[in-house]
């Protein structure tokens, strides 16, 4: 544990500028739709090599929390997750902003970010090296059954049609498939195009699915982007207080559900996002309203997504493996740094360390007063700016966004043909969170799944590789648990209602 | 150009055939491939997905739901901005992308404006539009390095 001398080193004056400027350059490159938290980080590493190892680690963490919290403007005020950890953001951010609570929805996101992010830096402080055994528990199989775990959830997303949501996360797993395949290099389902040989970028997919068909139908209305109230009302920080102070036992579940899967490497936020979302709908009283405006919803999305940042950096620190994309660049800055990762680092490195998650600690405090000035700006834009400057403005930086993750030209003309697609389906009423979780957890699934099968092939046990371990028995009962549960507590429900008619 | 079909929903079952047929490419195009490492997963996807979407059309067929297609809206711009974007991206590699975008950008303001063009909106509009894609190739190119496409056209 930290003592005195690791708080004083984290709150000296040079430290508190690296994370007060992290913080702002994290939020607005993670604000940009297609700019990334892992290419935040990547782009401003080459700052922090001149610094010493803590604050380096500091300004690392503070754009790394900053992008994640960035990436909930776009997906309220755009309905584009500027980050794919705002994904479960956009579900009731961009409903609630639609209705004239954009600025009220920002607010909440900012608080719910700060209060995930302080539970994920506490995590790490205290239980890091237990917890990043768990982790290690997993094997192949239990990721493949966690990636199906993670498409259940499409339940609570496809807005009444299970069916329809498991036919999207399938069509959004295909989808992933396409390119050279990552374990034996087969070119798969390109059919002869060099332009689908790079495959589905994900960013660029989920900025074409979720952007381009609320574009599609911005430009044939002439109403407003969003209802605005006609008197200015702040920041309603009072309002979010007292919606969040209601939400607290919300707050404190998804957090800790952020932290854990963030401790799962590959697994990420937005995967976290989704689950505490779904956590969120199951728990709450008002489950209906979800998916219309919730500030439920948005408080589950944000804090769990932002606790991830702390419950990544703890299989990164104490066991070398990065528990999110951003952790991995940033694990790399800290070999460049010399600082040798693994369980020793709490013990050998404890100055660096302590002084680090203080800083953390620091950068999610800065967040709130950063976050809410940003985010009124953010806001008051959007609202202002004439419609056909907003579609120009965001047309154009889709395009130069999704460009940007890989130079190449292909993915924003598949973005494109993607965003066309989302529009289409959604019409027909696929949504398009059950595609885009389709491609995110396809390469976990995939992984997992090839690798199972592969060693059961060699043991020639594939009942007992499936279903015979206890982590995977646990998540598989979770999977039927999520797929069946609704559908069992609606059939009890209607038994009640007509008993107590009777 | 108001258009919200409210009759019987033929598009769902239309939809399970689709997904089906995706599922049949898929599962033809993995014949080709060498490694069983590649093959398995798409197949095992595209046979799950076949699954779902005759469950899809028998449902169809016990519930016979009412079609909510909502089409309301100005088509043209739709197909406009649509348009606008695809030719962008393809014409990038030939003009660049600065030419492309101010094109891209001045275009689509047109297309989406419905307050009436005043002669200061005619000039300021395409000035902040021109001011906008300045803006961003110097910030991606200068600040963020992204190499962006110079065109063909002019020797990149």
């Amino acid at each position: 544990m930290p003592g005195t001398e690791y708080i004083l080193a984290a709150l000296s004056p040079t430290n508190i500028l690296l994370a007060l400027g992290g913080v702002i350059a994290g939020t607005v490159i993670g604000s940009l739709p297609g700019l990334t938290a892992t290419m935040a980080i990547a782009v401003l590493v080459p700052i922090t090599f001149t610094m010493d190892p803590a604050s380096a680690l500091i300004m690392l963490g503070a754009i790394y929390t900053g992008a994640v919290y960035g990436g909930a403007y776009s997906a309220i005020l755009l309905n584009t997750p500027g980050t794919p950890s705002a994904i479960a953001t956009t579900l009731d951010g961009y409903p609630m902003a639609k209705k004239g609570d954009g600025d009220l929805a920002v607010t909440l996101a900012c608080i719910a970010s700060v209060f995930g992010g302080l539970v994920g830096a506490a995590f790490l402080l205290m239980l890091a090296p237990p917890l990043a055994a768990i982790a290690l528990a997993f094997g192949p199989v239990e990721y493949f059954w966690l990636a199906i775990f993670g498409l259940t959830l499409i339940s609570a997303l496809s807005e009444g049609n299970l069916l329809k949501g498991l036919i999207g996360g399938c069509f959004g797993m295909l989808l992933a498939c396409i390119g050279v395949a990552e374990i034996s290099a087969d070119v798969r389902l390109t059919f002869g195009s060099e332009l689908l040989l790079g495959g589905v970028e994900i960013i660029s997919a989920l900025i074409g699915l979720y952007c381009i068909p609320v574009l599609i139908d911005l430009v044939a209305t002439p109403d407003r982007h969003l209802n605005v109230s006609g008197e200015s009302r702040g920041i309603r920080l009072k309002e979010a207080l007292v919606i969040s102070l209601k939400g607290k036992w919300n707050l404190i579940r998804s957090s800790v559900i952020g932290t854990v899967v963030g401790i799962l490497p590959g697994a990420g936020g937005s995967i976290a996002g989704l689950v505490s979302y779904t956590e969120a709908r199951r728990a709450s009283k008002n489950s209906e309203m979800f998916g219309k405006g919730a500030p439920e919803g948005i408080q589950a999305a944000e804090s769990a997504n932002n606790a991830t940042v702390g419950g990544g950096f703890i299989p990164t620190l104490v066991l070398g493996i990065p528990g999110t994309p951003p952790d991995a660049v940033i694990l790399g800055a800290l070999l460049v740094q010399g600082v040798r990762v693994g369980p020793n680092l709490f013990t050998a490195e404890s100055s660096i360390v302590y002084t680090f998650i203080t800083g953390l600690f620091l950068a999610t405090v800065l967040m709130l007063p950063t976050g809410l000035i940003i985010g009124r700006y953010a806001y008051r834009t959007i609202i202002s700016v004439p419609k056909s400057m907003l579609v120009a403005t965001v047309a154009f930086m889709t395009m130069i966004g999704t460009y940007s993750i890989r130079n190449s030209v292909s993915d924003v003309f598949v973005m494109i043909v993607l965003g066309i697609m989302g529009w289409v389906l959604n019409r027909f009423g696929f949504q398009p969170s059950p595609i885009v979780l389709g491609l995110i957890l396809s390469r976990i699934a995939e992984q997992g799944f090839v690798q199972s099968w592969t060693i059961a092939s060699a043991t020639g046990g594939y009942f007992q590789m499936f279903f015979g371990r206890p982590i995977s028995l646990g998540i598989i009962a979770a999977i039927i648990l999520s797929l069946f549960g609704p559908l069992l507590m609606r059939r009890f429900q209607l038994k009640q209602e007509m008993n107590n008619a009777e | 150009m108001p258009n919200k079909d409210m009759g019987r929903d033929f598009y769902t079952p239309l939809m399970g055939v689709f997904f089906i047929a995706v599922a049949g490419i898929t599962f033809w195009d993995t014949t080709s491939y060498t490694d069983p490492d590649s093959y398995v997963f798409p197949r095992a996807v595209a046979l799950v997905m076949t699954g779902l979407s005759i469950a899809l059309i028998v449902q169809w067929l016990i519930v016979r739901p009412k079609s909510e297609l909502d089409l309301t809206g100005a088509n043209f711009r739709r197909i406009g901005l649509v348009v606008l974007m695809l030719g962008a991206s393809l014409l990038m590699p030939w003009l660049g992308f600065l030419l492309t975008g101010l094109i891209l950008f001045i275009s689509l303001i047109f297309i989406a404006m419905y307050d009436p063009w005043t002669p200061a909106r005619l000039v300021i509009y395409p000035l902040i539009g021109a001011g906008m894609v300045f803006g961003f190739y110097f910030i991606f190119k200068n600040l963020l390095l992204v190499p962006l496409p110079v065109g063909s056209l002019f020797g990149g």
